[in-house]
């Protein structure tokens, strides 16, 4: 870390010291930055898992809810499109950890949450279709 | 290190809550599938439930001081991928059932 004397062999890739952590890709650039960032990071990325986990649950919810209720079938496309959407965030999550803690390491600015604003957007899409398709099969 | 934020017992509770969360809803997918699917995906959905339950399982075992020296790549695959396994579990019950 800056401030802090330079220990031989600790660079990453070199020396008996050697960083073998992986993804190579992350620790094996740049400095370490201060743990509280890096767990910061971890924890972001696993309240996009929980996210993912929270659509892909809806998905299947949506699929039971449509064969209790008998409602249409055409329902089902929605509930196909969130579990699609959940498993994609899932990996989103993943790979936003290991460009944020590539970024750190590097000293460069976070990336721009790029799921986010779609995340939003599908879901909006998806909620004003599902009100359609309610409001259209209500007696 | 002084920790006024309390950083590693937050980080540890976000990875129980992420496990329960992942275990509660490949459960709930197997209780789907029993209730709407076909006996193979009932099968397959419980295959999808148990590798859930291993990969939790595999994260909690990586458990320990996070930050410095550790990476919490191997645990974070491990529970990015219950949602993976689960989301086409959804979409056969969506599609199939």
């Amino acid at each position: 870390m800056n401030g802090e004397p330079e220990v031989p062999g600790a660079s990453p890739g070199t020396g008996p010291g050697a960083d073998h952590r992986l993804p190579r890709s992350v620790y094996g650039v740049g400095d370490e930055p201060d743990p509280r960032f890096s767990m910061a990071n971890e924890r972001t990325a696993l309240a996009w898992v929980r996210t993912a986990l929270a659509v892909v649950a809806a998905g299947i919810g949506l699929t039971t809810v449509t064969r209790l209720a008998a409602l249409p079938r055409a329902l089902d496309v929605l509930a196909a499109v969130m579990c699609l959407l959940g498993g994609l965030l899932s990996m989103a999550a993943v790979l936003g950890w290991r460009r944020r803690e590539r970024a750190m390491r590097l000293g460069r600015p976070l990336p721009v949450p790029v799921a986010l604003p779609w995340l939003a957007a599908v879901l909006v899409l998806v909620c004003a279709l599902l009100a359609v398709a309610v409001g259209v099969t209500r007696p | 290190m002084t920790d006024p934020g309390l950083q590693t017992e937050r980080t540890a509770l976000a990875w129980q809550r992420t496990g329960v969360t992942g275990s509660v809803v490949a459960g709930s997918a197997l209780v789907a599938a029993g209730h709407l699917g076909a006996g193979w995906l009932v099968g397959l959905t419980a295959l999808v439930a148990a590798t859930s339950a291993l990969a939790v399982g595999a994260a909690a075992r990586g458990a320990g001081p996070v930050g410095a020296g550790g990476s919490p790549w191997g645990r974070l695959l491990a529970v990015a991928a219950i949602p993976v396994l689960v989301a086409p579990v959804g979409i056969l019950l969506a599609v199939v059932s």
